[in-house]
């Protein structure tokens, strides 16, 4: 048995009945990181960590003591702060960055007995939605082994591993799309809670009203006992929500009475490959005894363009702290001025991306221009919200495309406004706060994987991730990228 | 709205403090995505609400109760430069800001 | 009647509103929980956000939310049941974000006001409003060729308290900050340690031709940390405008750094772009949201105010407004002056409190709770003087033994033997020697050329009974002894 196509429901089962040892299945995961290298998903592994965790693990199975996620490995984006273990970010300003303290979702996972293989790569602060934006250079999608396709953006690394057998299950973090849309360029699950259930402690902020952690796994009975563990009120995070977790999903095995809405407006925008898949989706769907029903997102045009107002605003000030006084990288010495200090440290640590977004963001929020964009951008921020709650009113779920694409060549689109439109989908519930989870559909011309997301309204994740494990089901996507090389 | 020149692009990257030497790459780069942001100009938003966050409630209070998250060490583990447990900076030559 | 200064060509006004930054009595800071504490070691008051390290997340201190409360109540203070905390965006080593968390569009309280003394008796000063704000570092630029950052300041909890323009004196600027002060420290809300820093004032400062009521270009003075530099920093600056404008030059609107000791200001350096700081709501923390049965408590709970006091002193207790002024103006010392007045006559107290206790303190540079006279210790001295047991001169005596640490003043009393004399025989025995001692005194006195040298023999007799006799009964017996020698 090749233990690292085991999911993370499998995987635990096996454990727990002892016909695995966590120690084995870790050891197959930490020899597929090595052997795929090429796909450089990771920007830090912790092969000797893991190893010792894997092996404490066994030892609580050996005394019958168990805790829910003892041994499962994961992987994390290397946004989530790990004491002792290097968090950079993707940004060369963090590039020898250690943390004394962990966040709270690595800190409830690793509680729960859980196994970190390492941190994987990502867009530069989750800027970016290809993966191209990163300090080490871009995480490769696994679905082609000649054209370097991109995995997306930015929890790309989270989302190879999981595709690419090298973790059963990722953290990744989702500000306008960042767990949904890799998720589907790499053919995988990606799920980002309601704003607020999973704590932001110790994830580095790109925007604090957006950013939300998620996780991404190859079936959607693997979120939920990450959810179970993970979610919950922390004291340490002012927007954490106080409402109580669902310990698993709601009960149900058909989707009779269920009502989803297609907005219009996502099938105005969805490109040709999308759109084929939105009307596959939608006609699962009715066959799994959903009512589809006809809706509209009318500021849906708009989302994207607040969101790329906000987001950078929230981010300028989220990122002055990276100054080289601190922490992080110094670009110049003490003979310099502190200006200069400030200046070439910024300058030299920042990527492209990250510095467009700092500027549009300073500019946005600068005095004579906030009402015109920061607090108009608020405002659509409510009218967008609005929509969705109409939207609820008379429907339970929303069905919308999850990428803009599927996978597209690294290195090919250099206009920043061309791969903002990537978040198109996603944008919207992230401006909103709702939760989300996009599932692999089925392969585009290409070949490649093509997926779609539920949206729910807030704090109803129960019936999202029951809803979802039944189209899943139904949807039937068996494929799977071409096998890591064993050398 | 969005007609940005080099002037506005090394002011914005004054007040984010951040180098710069490519004005003529970010003018239209950062001019591009201001007329594409710039889009809800369309848009009549007079009587609506701004929306900060979707998190709903009020700012959760904590006691007033001591409890240190790090040491000394801790504070200083990811210093550039420190002397005598103190950061080191350039010698600050201008004025302190006002708070 | 407003100050003044007069030229040979115009006759102008000050028009002054004060800033004042008071650190806000916590235990720990205001978002995280590290130690509000003076005088640590260095960067050992620091937790992870007051350094901002990443993913880190500011958590509200509640106790500093009511505090500040309780001190807007205390100002008469529109307490606002929604406030929002904001990023206010600027560079600074000793500012770890590279935001201070402040509140800026929707303030913590607004519209309160403060009584202070002027020329023209009491008169009001508008409090604008009052918000809070986090501290920054410290950053030490006198070793060397480098400069140093301590983050143990950083996240302190403040409370920002503005005033309108509505000062128009030195004297009033001074009234209000020690007034302000006063009533901090009453509420326990700020130490008001002007040293410390736990409390600094900023100067905003016009002045326009006495009569205009077109308000002029303001500057603003930063950092005046004394009571006394705030009325020197005043007269400076206003100096200074009214030379600017009468020689045709022009205010700028500046800010400027007060330096205490050369007694100057100079301009800060501007910075070539002007400050923008990009206010925007703090999208870490939730809108400040209370209870108005939350908010009545804290009035509820309230002690009574140094004005309140006062008035009741002058009212109740008839002492004179100054008196009562002067009481009031530390709360220690008017607990301390009730604490003896208690069952006594107030104003008499007072008067020895005021005159005799307060002089001792402030040349030891003692508050009065840690006098080393107790209340207790002081009152029983006093009713020694009302039972006629001790002269009023003796017990200035006794006082100062024990100050020193002498004992009670019965055991100082009894020890010395100062117990005053009343006893008419051995008295008249010594009125009798005196006046025998003096006898062209005595001829001046009956001839008419000089009744008052009664009172010279009364000096004369205390003086013969070191002070002890009782110079009501001394009195009596000289003009009797006096009168009987003219019959004779
Ligand atoms: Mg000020
Ligand atoms: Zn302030």
């Amino acid at each position: 048995m090749n233990l690292s196509n085991l999911t993370a429901a499998q995987g635990l089962d096996l454990l727990r009945r002892k016909n695995i040892s966590a120690a084995e299945w870790t050891d197959s995961l930490l020899a597929n990181i090595g052997n795929s290298q090429s796909l450089n998903a990771f920007i830090t592994p912790d092969e000797e960590n893991a190893r010792r965790q894997s092996r404490l693990a066994d030892a609580a199975y050996a005394d019958n003591t168990p805790r829910p996620l003892e041994g499962l490995p994961v992987a994390v984006k290397d946004i989530f702060c790990t004491k002792d273990l290097k968090t950079t970010a993707a940004s060369d300003i963090l590039k020898n960055f250690v943390p004394t303290y962990d966040s709270t979702v690595t800190l409830r996972l690793q509680r729960a007995g859980a196994v970190i293989l390492g941190k994987t790569n990502m867009d530069e602060f989750a800027m970016g939605s290809s993966n191209e934006n990163s300090a080490f250079g871009p995480a490769r999608n696994p679905w082609s082994r000649d054209i370097p396709l991109s995995p997306g953006g930015s929890s790309g690394g989270s989302a190879v591993a999981v595709a690419a057998r090298l973790a059963p299950v990722a953290l990744g973090t989702d500000t306008g799309g960042s767990v949904r849309q890799p998720a589907s360029l790499c053919g995988v699950v990606g799920f980002k809670p309601t704003y607020g259930r999973l704590s932001r402690f110790g994830v580095i902020a790109f925007a604090s009203s957006l950013d939300q952690p998620g996780f991404i796994a190859r079936t959607v009975d693997d979120i939920a006992p990450l959810f179970a563990v993970a979610a919950g009120h922390d004291p340490l995070d002012s927007t954490s929500a106080a409402q109580e977790v669902p310990a698993r999903p709601e009960n149900i095995s058909t989707l009779n009475g269920l009502r989803v809405a297609l907005p219009e407006e996502f099938t105005d925008n969805a490109a040709p490959q999308i759109l084929s898949a939105y009307e596959k989706g939608a006609e699962i769907l009715r066959q799994c005894g959903a009512e589809i029903i006809d809706a509209s997102l009318p500021h849906t045009d708009y989302a994207l363009a607040a969101y790329y107002i906000i987001a950078p605003a929230e981010a300028s000030a989220n990122l002055a702290r990276y100054d080289g006084v601190r922490y992080g990288e110094r670009a110049a010495d003490e003979n310099a001025s502190l200006d200069e200090l400030y200046e070439a440290s910024r300058a030299a640590g920042f990527g492209d991306e990250v510095k467009r977004r700092i500027l549009i963001g300073a500019y946005v929020l600068s005095a004579g221009y906030y009402d015109a964009y920061y607090n108009r951008a608020r405002k659509v921020r409510t009218l967008v919200a609005r929509d969705f709650q109409n939207v609820f009113e008379g429907a339970d779920l929303i069905l919308a495309p999850a990428a803009a694409s599927d996978a597209f060549p690294i290195g090919e689109r250099a206009d920043p406004t061309w791969m903002y439109q990537q978040d198109i989908f996603t944008v919207p519930a992230s401006l909103a706060g709702l939760p989300a989870i996009s599932l692999p559909v089925m392969l585009s011309e290409n070949g490649l994987p093509v997926g779609l997301q539920l949206i729910a309204p807030h704090f109803a994740e129960a019936r999202l991730l029951a809803c979802a494990k039944i189209f899943e089901d139904a949807a039937a996507f068996t494929a799977a990228p071409p096998a890591v090389d064993t050398e | 709205m969005n007609n940005i020149t080099a002037d506005t692009v090394r002011h914005i990257a004054k007040l984010a403090r951040i180098k710069i030497n490519d004005e003529e790459k970010l003018v239209p780069e950062l001019s591009a995505i201001l007329g594409f942001v710039g889009q809800l100009q369309e848009l009549n938003t007079d009587d609506i609400p701004p929306m900060t966050t979707p998190a709903a409630g009020k700012t959760p209070l904590r006691p007033d109760t001591v409890a240190a998250d790090a040491s000394t060490q801790d504070i200083l583990r990811n210093a550039p430069k420190q002397q005598d447990s103190l950061f080191v900076v350039p010698k600050i030559i201008g004025d302190n800001e006002p708070q | 009647m407003t100050w003044h200064i007069k030229t040979e060509k115009n006759t102008w006004e000050v028009v002054i509103g004060l800033e004042v930054h008071a650190q806000i009595l916590t235990k720990s800071k205001l978002f995280s929980s590290a130690p509000a504490d003076f005088g640590a070691d260095p960067n050992s008051q620091v937790n992870l956000l007051d350094a901002a390290m990443p993913g880190t997340l500011p958590v509200c201190n509640g106790e500093a939310v009511a505090q500040a409360v309780r001190t807007a109540l205390a100002l008469d203070a529109e307490v606002h049941r929604t406030s929002v905390f904001e990023r206010k965006n600027y560079f600074y080593p000793d500012l770890p974000p590279g935001y201070q968390i402040s509140q800026y569009q929707q303030p913590l309280a607004t519209d309160g006001r403060l009584e202070v003394e002027s020329d023209d008796g009491e008169k009001v000063i508008g409090i604008e409003r009052l918000h809070m704000e986090q501290d920054a570092g410290k950053s030490l630029h006198d070793r060397g060729a480098v400069s140093f950052v301590d983050l143990n300041r950083a996240g302190v909890p403040l409370m920002e308290i503005v005033s309108r323009p509505d000062i128009r004196a030195p004297g009033e600027a001074s009234s209000y900050l020690r007034r302000l002060r006063s009533l901090l420290r009453t509420i326990r809300t700020c130490d008001g340690n002007m040293n410390e820093g736990s409390l600094r004032c900023d100067i905003n400062l016009s002045v326009r031709v006495a009569g205009s009521d077109v308000l002029g270009t303001r500057t603003e003075t930063k950092n005046v940390n004394s009571v006394r530099f705030v009325v020197q920093a005043i007269e400076l600056e206003a100096r200074r405008q009214v030379d600017l404008l009468e020689s045709g030059g022009e205010v700028l609107q500046e800010t400027r750094l007060f330096d205490a000791a050369a007694g100057r200001a100079r301009a800060m350096r501007s910075k070539e772009e002007a400050h923008d700081y990009r206010y925007f709501p703090d999208p870490d923390l939730l809108p400040l949201v209370l209870d108005s049965g939350w908010i009545e408590d804290l009035r509820t709970g309230l002690p009574e105010l140094p004005r309140a006091r006062a008035r009741r002193f002058a009212e109740v207790l008839k002492l004179s407004e100054t008196t009562a002024a002067i009481l009031t103006e530390e709360p220690q010392n008017a607990d301390y002056f009730e604490a003896v007045a208690s069952g006594r006559d107030a104003v008499r107290v007072a008067n020895w409190v005021v005159t005799n206790l307060f002089s001792a303190l402030n040349d030891a540079g003692l508050g009065a709770d840690r006098s080393p006279v107790s209340p207790g210790a002081l009152g029983e001295l006093l009713d020694m003087v009302d039972g006629g047991v001790i002269s009023g001169l003796v017990a200035k005596e006794v006082f100062e033994e024990m100050w020193g640490g002498g004992g009670s003043a019965r055991e100082i009393v009894s020890a010395r033997g100062l117990e005053q004399i009343s006893d008419q025989g051995q008295l008249e025995e010594t009125v009798r020697g005196v006046l025998d001692a003096n006898e062209s005194q005595v001829g001046d006195y009956l001839s008419g050329r000089n009744e008052k040298v009664a009172g010279w023999f009364v000096g004369q007799v205390m003086k013969a009974t070191g002070g002890k006799a009782n110079p009501k009964v001394v009195n009596e017996l000289v003009r009797k002894a006096l009168e009987s020698r003219r019959q004779s």
